[in-house]
This record gives C-alpha cells, structure tokens and sequence, in this order.
C-alpha cells in the first residue's frame, strides 16, 4: 500500500517524464545495452519529519533544595541542628529574621507542542545486482534484480516558544538566629566553615498561585542510520535515460538525543525570585525496521556513469525519547526525501 | 636548616607550691664548651629560691647538661655565683676538657623562684633579662650568640559569641612579656592538634603559617623532681603572629579552630618563640571591590565576591597613610562571597573596637 504512494509523491513527475522519453527514443529503435552491477553514491534530504513534546508534571523542589538556595547536610552531620552548607541568590530572601526560599512547578505542566524543522540531510550508498530480463517490448527490457544500500540521516530539530500560565509556588522560612547573613548571593560549601544557619523550618510556608511564563528551547539532535534491502527494476527509456524503482525493508538504528532548557519567570513576583533554569539531556538509541520505496530518474553521462534525481519514502515507527520532565515523540513514519547523485555501472 | 645559637628564656613553668621554674635554654651547635650568663629578675615581683640542672633526664635524645657532652661525662663545674646583686643570677656552666655539647635544643638550667604575688602578675612583672653571654669553644675561642626573652603564654577562654557567624571553635589567647625589654614579635606554635570523631584533622584555621617544628621540651615537676618530656618531634606545625610587645606587656590573640564535627573540643598546647614579624606584602594589583564593611558586636565584617585565588586583606587607621598593615593569613577564595571577620589579633594588630576608625583593602594576589 505504500509503493503506489511513493509513486504519487516522489516518483510521478520523473516516471511521465521517462515515458515520454522512453516513447520517443523506443522510435528510434536502438539496441539498449545495460551492465548487471551498479553502485549509487546519493545526498538525501529529508521532509515531514516532526516532532510533538510532551511536558509532564514538574516537581517543585522540596527542602532542603530550594528554587533559590538550599539548606543542605553539612559535614557535622548538621551537628546542633544547624549547617552551614547553605546558601541564597537574592537579598529579597531576608525577610523579618527569616531567610525565605521558595518551590514552585511549570506553567508548562502537561501541555505539548508539535514542531518540524525540515529538512535533514544524509547520504546513502548502495549498490544493485541485475539478476534479470523482461522483454517489455521489442527494443525495450525491463531489467530487474536486488540491492542494498547503507544509509544516514542527521536529525536536527529545534523549537523555542514561550508559554504564559501559573504556577504554584511554596514559600519555606529558615530562622536566621544572630548571624550577620552574608550578602546575596553566597553558597556555603560542605565542609565549610561558614556562618551557621538552623536546619529548622521557621514559620509555616505559605503557598500561593501566581502568574507565570515559561520560555521553553527543545533540541533534538542525532542520526538515524542503517540498511536497506530489496528489489529493484529498470526501464531504459533510450539511450542515456532510465527509470528505475525499487522497494523493500529498511532496518534503521536511531541515536538520538533530546534536551531542553526551561526558564520561567514570575511577573508579579515582588520578591524576584523565579524557579530556576530547568534543563536536562538524554540520549536513545534503537533499532526500527519498515519498508522504504525509491523512484529516480538516471541521465547517462557515459557508458558507465551517470547522474541521477529521485525519490524515497519511509515507513518507519515514531521514535519515544524522555529527558527530565519532557517526552518527544519523532514522526518518522511518513518520511519523504529528495534523492540525488552519481550511479555507475559494471 | 640549622637554627642559630640563641639563649633563652623559654617557658616558664608553675610548681605545686605557686613557684616560677624559669629555664634558660640553649640552641647549641654542637661547639660550645662553656657557657655564662647573667639571668636577671626583678626583685619586687620575684624573689630567688634554688636553681636545678637536668640530671634525672633518661631520654638519650633530650640528653641534658650533665650528659650532653661528646665525652658523655659529667660537667665539671656548675657554678652559681649566687646573687650577684639583687635580681641577677651569674651562671658558669664548663665541660671537661676537650668536650663540647651535641648540637640541638637543652636546658642549661631551671632557676626557681617564690612570686611576691600571684604566678601570673609575677610573670608579666618579672622583668626578665639574659645578660653578658659567654660562650666559648674547645680552643678557648668566643662564640656568637643571640638572647631572648620569650613571651608566655598565660591563659585561654573560649569564645561563643562568633561561634555561630563562622562555625569554628575560637579561643582568646592572652600571653605575657615577662622580659626586661621589648619583644618585635613571636610565633605561637599551636601542637596537639587531633582528629576529630569523623576523623578528620582539627585545623588551625586562622593560621599565619605553618613551621618546621624541630623539638619542644616540656618542663614539668612531679613530685618535686623537674623531668623533661618531648612533646612533638619533627614536623609542620601551624603557628599564630604575635606583633611586638613591649617589656611587662600583656597582648591577646584568637585561635580559630575548624572541626569537621562540631562537637569535638581542640585541646591545643601553645609554644611561643620570639620571632620578627613577616615582610609586609605589597600588591600592585588594583584593590578587590568590597561588597560591604560592617561594623557590629565589636568587630568588622568585610564581604566580597572571589573567585579560586589568593586574596590579601590590608587595614589601616589612616587611609591617607602609605603605610597598611596586612593581615595574614591570606584568604583564598573559593569562588563565592568570603564573608572576612577582623575580631582583633593574630588578623589585626588591634581588635577594631580599641580604634576610632578603621579602613580595609583587599588585594587578589
């Protein structure tokens, strides 16, 4: 059911154009020679290759790390309940004796966004072996046989959008006691020493809903490579062109990586301070297999060489990558590509 | 490297009864063949009772006086022409012929003495001098030597109200001149220092440095007989400035401790040695902004950003003056805000609540 899809997409234009080629020289009634080996060295570009990402649910920090700060274990143990490996960002946070810190999610929680960024590039090299002859006419054979190619594709899809919405943000309370706070910013270390900060939750947090908007910058980045075998057929249509068509199983391994980077702010926020930049990266790997099917159209530079332009088709699955709270999903299930380059023949 | 001949004063040392052991020591280079000297004292704060030379030592490497010598014998004369005059003590000390001390670190002698008042106001009044020091070798030929009086270290008090701005265990160390004469300063070698219940070393965090540490004698009585202990051998030990002191002058300085645990106590021991203050450090770089200069509960903080390097802190009463005083140790930063502390010596000369003003530069080396 694919085939004469790729028939109507790709190849339709070339195969009128070689039939009406093919009639005019099969006129002339020239004898068509044809070697049993060719190699095809082609670039590839390919289209209608998308992706949709999904953002699940953000889990705001909980203590004793903070959107802004933290208020960690420190090498005593936290000895005394107190530690000084703590730290804060904004001078905002010392409020009332108090250092405030603060966890919120993503306005972005469990929304997606669809998004293609065509095309991509590649190469391919294959090589046929005529195995046979069928007389279509008197002067024109329709010569067939199988190949296989090895085949590359760089995936690169990038997005960016920005997102309005809220977010639900908790408000944590550490008791300063009688330390003179260093100035904001400051990060206290593991094993210190440093001012001491007590590890006890002051005055209950307070949670509120506040206005928020994400910026959101996906990358999808890899390659997807591997090989194809199947039939192949050929119709002189004279002397120096010829149509070809092939078609089969496509084995294709995927190495793919998918990040992100996710910064939120909080317009009305009088404090100033948003949750921090959340970015992760993680990389797929996995084997696909699905049919492709090919149309090119071949002008014979010389005996044994010549240049060609087609098309391909891919049947493939779509491809599941998760990194941090994002899933994406690459359609590669209707992929089209432009085909061009050098065959010989021997 | 071989420490200089020096005669000195070292610690001074209280008996069961209230009494001063004063021991006059000796850097030998391993040439001396008789020694004399004039110890001094002031006769209102203290009054002379005996003398004592080592002689129940048993440890061969802290041999004494009496065993010191190449031919191991003992020594010949040990003469104390009594008193002088009021408040001076004229020792001779002669090995036999031919025999000369080993090189290394002795007592000479331990002169005992009743204080007119307590232990600790007779220490700081004790008025204390080396004079007229004779020192010859084998052939008779006179030898060069320096004298000093070292400054004691008197007492400790913990402080607790930095204890939660730095997390580290501070004390308040007070030491005594008890010399005659000025001292231009001391390194107080801080020993003892154990690991804490992690295991992990308890550091002197607000060290000046860190020194060879080549031999300490400790000078205890037991049961009234003076023996000589070692308390460390050779090895880094970490030392505190002390600036100058005038004769009879009391100066404090704070030992900042880090333990990882914060629970265990440093129980330090203090040797004093009177040593000239460092090179003042002269920067040509322009100075560090400074994020804020605090004044509060007696001391200054001073804050700024850092990155991975060496920063020199310099103060000064006067900031038309050329003439700034630098804090030491350096603070290396650790590429966040250094939140410094001058709570007075071994950082500062002065703690900054005795002054009127003072004004701060920060130098990244």
């Amino acid at each position: 059911m694919y085939f004469p899809l790729m028939l109507q997409r790709a190849g339709w234009a070339a195969f009128l154009l070689g039939a009406a080629a093919w009639a005019a020289e099969a006129q002339l009634g020239e004898e068509i020679e044809v070697s049993r080996n060719r190699v095809n060295f082609s670039a590839r570009f390919a289209f209608n290759v998308s992706a949709r990402v999904t953002s699940g649910p953000t889990s705001p920090n909980v203590p004793p790390i903070f959107d802004d700060g933290y208020v960690r274990t420190d090498a005593s143990g936290n000895f005394g309940g107190k530690t000084w490996y703590w730290g804060y960002d904004h001078k905002d946070q010392l409020v009332n004796g108090n250092l405030e810190f603060h966890a919120a999610n993503s306005p972005r929680d469990g929304t997606s966004e669809q998004f293609a960024d065509d095309p991509h590039a590649g190469f391919e090299i294959s090589y046929g072996r005529e195995l046979g002859r069928i007389a279509l006419s008197k002067h024109v054979p329709l010569i067939w046989g199988v190949s296989g190619s090895f085949s590359s594709l760089d995936l690169e899809l990038r997005h960016e959008d920005q997102v309005p919405g809220s977010v639900t943000r908790t408000t944590y309370r550490y008791p300063v006691g009688n330390i003179v706070v260093p100035l904001a910013p400051y990060q206290g270390s593991f094993y210190g020493p440093g001012p001491l900060l007590s590890t006890t939750l002051g005055p209950s947090g307070d949670t509120k809903v506040l206005p928020a908007v994400s910026d959101l910058a996906v990358s999808i980045s890899g390659l997807v490579y591997g090989l194809k075998v199947g039939p192949f057929a050929e119709v002189p249509l004279s002397k120096r062109l010829t149509i070809a068509l092939g078609g089969g199983l496509a084995a294709l391994n995927s190495d793919v990586k998918l990040s992100y980077t996710e910064t939120v702010t909080l317009p009305s926020d009088p404090d100033k301070s948003p949750p921090p930049v959340r970015s992760a990266s993680a990389s797929h790997g996995k084997w696909m297999v699905g049919f492709y099917g090919n149309a090119s159209l071949a002008f014979a530079l010389t005996d044994n060489s010549s240049v060609f332009l087609g098309g391909q088709y891919h049947h493939l699955d779509d491809l599941n990558l998760r990194a941090g709270t994002k899933s994406a999903v690459i359609g590669l299930g209707q992929v089209l590509e432009v085909t061009g380059g050098l065959r010989f023949t021997f | 490297m071989t420490p200089a001949r020096a005669l000195y004063v070292g610690a001074i040392a209280t008996n069961e009864q209230g009494w001063l052991q004063v021991p006059v020591c000796l850097v030998a280079q391993g040439d001396e063949a008789a020694i004399s000297f004039s110890l001094r004292f002031s006769t209102s704060a203290l009054a002379y009772t005996n003398y004592t030379v080592p002689v129940s030592d048993t440890n061969a490497v802290v041999t004494s006086l009496d065993t010191g010598g190449t031919t191991n014998g003992p020594i010949a004369a040990t003469n104390l022409t009594s008193q002088a005059s009021p408040g001076q003590l004229d020792f001779a000390l002669t090995l036999p012929s031919g025999s000369h001390l080993n090189a290394g670190l002795r007592t000479l002698v331990s002169a005992e003495f009743v204080p007119s008042t307590n232990a600790a106001d007779a220490i700081i009044a004790a008025g204390l001098a080396l004079d007229s020091p004779g020192l010859t070798n084998t052939a008779g030929t006179n030898l060069p030597v320096a004298t000093a009086v070292t400054p004691q270290y008197m007492s400790s008090v913990t402080l607790t109200n930095l204890a939660d701005q730095n997390g580290l265990f501070m004390s308040r160390l007070t030491f005594a001149n008890p010399g005659a004469t000025a001292v231009p300063g001391a390194w107080v070698m801080v020993l003892n220092l154990t690991n804490d219940s992690k295991g992990q070393p308890i550091t002197l965090y607000n060290a000046s440095g860190t020194t060879n540490h080549v031999l300490l004698l400790q000078l205890e009585f037991l049961g009234g007989t003076v023996v000589f202990s070692v308390l460390d051998v050779a090895g880094l030990v970490p030392y505190l400035q002390l600036g100058p002191m005038a004769a009879g002058a009391t100066a404090e300085l704070t030992a900042a401790f880090y333990v990882s645990d914060r629970q265990t106590v440093p129980t330090p021991q203090y040797e004093v040695v009177v040593m000239p203050p460092a090179a003042p450090v002269v920067s040509t770089n322009a100075p560090v902004f400074l994020d804020r200069v605090l004044f509060t509960n007696g001391v200054f903080f001073v804050e700024f950003l850092s990155t991975n390097a060496v920063y020199y802190i310099q103060y000064t009463d006067d900031p038309s003056s050329t003439n700034w005083s630098t804090s030491l140790p350096p603070i290396i930063g650790n590429g966040s805000r250094v939140q410094w502390i001058d709570d007075g010596p071994p950082r500062t000369a002065t703690p900054p609540s005795s002054q009127t003003n003072r004004f701060y530069r920060v130098y990244q080396q």
